[in-house]
């Protein structure tokens, strides 16, 4: 448990969908390191979730490989990649009879046994997590009655609820109003420092991205174009090279935050 | 704490519902057996029941025609009722793990084609039959169970390209090799004119061949099979809200889909090669469960199960009752009580169905 070099390496990893087709990631080195909050952000189609796919192990490889802890995913059973890494998707496709309460329980499923009811314990992790994220109020109605936002709050009890070192989010926010998306972001923030979670968020959102993040994995055309400390990473210049627009930094005097205004084509970059 | 006693509360109403389902389940067998076009009374037929079992059998004195009684009772109508109940068992099983593993509340337990090939094979072995006399009733079942095996084999190579498997393709290649295999058989028949009949026959159903042989044969592939499905009703539940998140839940996905395909082709191929096609069963039977169960497949499965064999031998009951001494096609029954039940239901409950 004590070590702290924990960590989601990829080592040139190259991934397509298929055969024919062209590579999607092409030679990606990244490193993930224990207990930070990484943001990954880049424009569409860059291959953000393709990245976060291949580093879940929902998708093989096509060369190089992934790494959790130092050993290839590949040769890691399912089952245990479920105790340390969790998963909100983006599109949570939920249009399902279960009530919120039963898909966070799903949760817990890599630590149930076959036929076993939900114990004490199960109990407690689900609700604590569904608090965290604002569902437990839902808890019994159907999930495809909720409305998006709702459904992505359940998503990410249900990851919360897995109890993993790692929680990997696909554009949580997107479907979140801002209330949510602040709150999300701070329980992640809980999450880390309380519970000693770490985080690798993909986020459209460049300020919360600065807000929030500790480090940053910028992606550009399929592969990563810069990783390092926030504030290293996000660079108007760096912004301006992968999006293709023009940014304006402006600093908040005192607090010394960080805010990213797209500038549009009158930066002339397009 | 109010919330763990609802949740308790819940479980406890599906506990009924299934004991009440059992108690039903039982007391149509005893109805369906005491009830026929023998020309035997019902009181008889009771007699004979109780003169069976231990006990009380020396407080019932039997008339002499006793041994026809007994043939009647339980070398005709018992193997009939089991044969019913285990297929009704069996399809609404299946039915609920497709629509569980495609992700479709359309999906059947013949959309895999598994009838059709069983339908080809029957209808071979029947044309056969009218060539060579010697060819019976078992040829005819054992035919049609290998090119049903060899159906599913066969949509399942086509469907899967890549080792990714993929619902939507398993679905659209056991519909057109479904469709090709129909053509098949409706170019045959209409070159055997004199077979005609007996081949339309066969796909209409019916369970008026019943023997204990061919309950035995049910019982030994139906029952280990549906028990293997109800081992993964877990990852049935989580299948059912998304492949990914299953995968990062830790479930094999593609494994799951596998095993469970291979043992629901086991289980129909089963049903449809001693009793012909019967429909509607595997479709409506999971809807209807699922609306009083919820989508938990631990226990939709054993309640769609219970369900599905009351169902089919209510029908089988009146199909041999409704105008003796002659018999209505089982098929005809399910569909012409199950499609407007159904539309009852859909129109009561319009959100409750759903995929899940």
């Amino acid at each position: 448990m004590g070590d702290d070099n924990r960590t989601i390496a990829t080592n040139q990893l190259y991934w397509k969908p298929e055969k024919q087709a062209p590579y999607i990631l092409e030679n990606v080195e990244s490193t993930f390191e224990k207990g930070y909050i990484y943001g990954i952000i880049g424009p569409n189609g860059s291959g953000k979730t393709s990245l976060i796919r291949n580093l879940l192990h929902l998708v093989e490889p096509s060369r190089g490989s992934v790494e959790l802890d130092g050993e290839n995913i590949q040769n890691v059973k399912r089952k245990y990649l479920a105790r340390k890494m969790a998963m909100v998707p983006q599109h949570t496709g939920m249009d399902s009879t279960f009530c919120a309460y039963d898909i966070v329980m799903m949760g817990r499923a890599p630590y149930q046994k076959r036929f076993a009811d939900a114990g004490v314990i199960d109990k407690k992790i689900v609700k604590e997590a569904m608090q965290i994220t604002d569902c437990y109020q839902f808890r019994e109605k159907e999930v495809s009655l909720l409305s998006g936002g709702e459904i992505q709050r359940v998503a990410t009890a249900r990851a919360i609820a897995q109890d993993t070192d790692w929680l990997i989010l696909d554009e949580p926010t997107a479907s979140l109003d801002v209330r949510h998306q602040v709150a999300l972001m701070e329980s992640l923030v809980g999450l880390k420092e309380n519970q000693n979670k770490s985080v690798i968020i993909i986020l459209h959102d460049i300020n919360i991205a600065s807000e929030y993040c500790d480090r940053i994995v910028m992606m550009k055309d399929g592969t990563v174009y810069s990783q390092g400390s926030t504030k290293e990473v996000l660079t108007c210049e760096n912004l301006e090279e992968t999006y293709g627009i023009a940014f304006h930094l402006i600093v908040e005097p005192g607090t010394g935050k960080r805010y990213f205004m797209p500038a549009g084509k009158r930066g002339g970059t397009l | 704490m109010t919330q763990e006693n609802n949740q308790n509360q819940k479980q406890n109403k599906k506990i009924y519902w299934f004991l009440l389902l059992t108690i039903i389940l039982i007391l149509s067998i005893f109805l369906s057996a005491l009830t026929g076009s023998a020309g035997l009374s019902i009181w008889d037929s009771f007699r004979m029941f109780i003169s069976e079992i231990p006990f009380f059998g020396k407080w019932v004195t039997i008339a002499e025609t006793q041994t026809v009684y007994h043939k009647i009772v339980w070398e005709i109508r018992m193997p009939r009722i089991m044969m019913a109940g285990l297929t009704g068992y069996g399809l609404s099983i299946v039915g609920v793990a497709f629509q569980g593993i495609f992700k479709n509340p359309l999906a059947d337990p013949h959309i895999l084609g598994t009838s059709s090939g069983a339908a080809l094979g029957a209808t071979l072995a029947i044309m056969a039959g009218s060539l060579f006399p010697m060819t019976g009733l078992g040829v005819i079942g054992a035919s049609a169970f290998l090119t049903s095996i060899l159906t599913v084999l066969l949509v399942y190579r086509i469907a899967c390209t890549g080792n990714r498997l993929s619902s939507v393709n398993m679905i659209l290649t056991g519909t057109a090799v479904s469709m090709m295999l129909s053509a098949f058989i409706s170019l045959m028949m209409s070159l055997n004119h004199d077979q005609i009949e007996k081949v339309y026959l066969w796909t209409l159903g019916s369970f008026s061949a019943a023997g204990w042989e061919k309950v035995v044969f049910l019982f030994i592939l139906i029952l280990p099979s549906s028990l293997g499905i109800l081992f993964f009703a877990k990852e049935l539940d989580v299948i059912s809200t998304g492949d990914e998140t299953a995968e990062s839940l830790g479930i094999d996905t593609v494994r799951v889909r596998k095993l469970i395909i291979l043992l629901a082709s086991l289980m129909v191929a089963a049903c449809v090669s001693v009793s012909g096609i019967i429909g509607f069963v595997g479709l409506v039977v999971p809807h209807v469960m699922r609306m009083i169960s919820g989508p938990k497949n631990k226990i939709l499965l054993p309640l769609s199960g219970a369900g599905g064999a009351v169902f089919v031998i209510v029908c089988d009951t009146l199909a041999r009752n409704l105008i003796a001494p002659s018999e209505l096609p089982v098929g005809v029954i399910t569909a012409l009580i199950g499609a407007p039940y159904f539309v009852i239901l859909l129109q009561r409950n319009k959100r409750k169905l759903g995929n899940g």
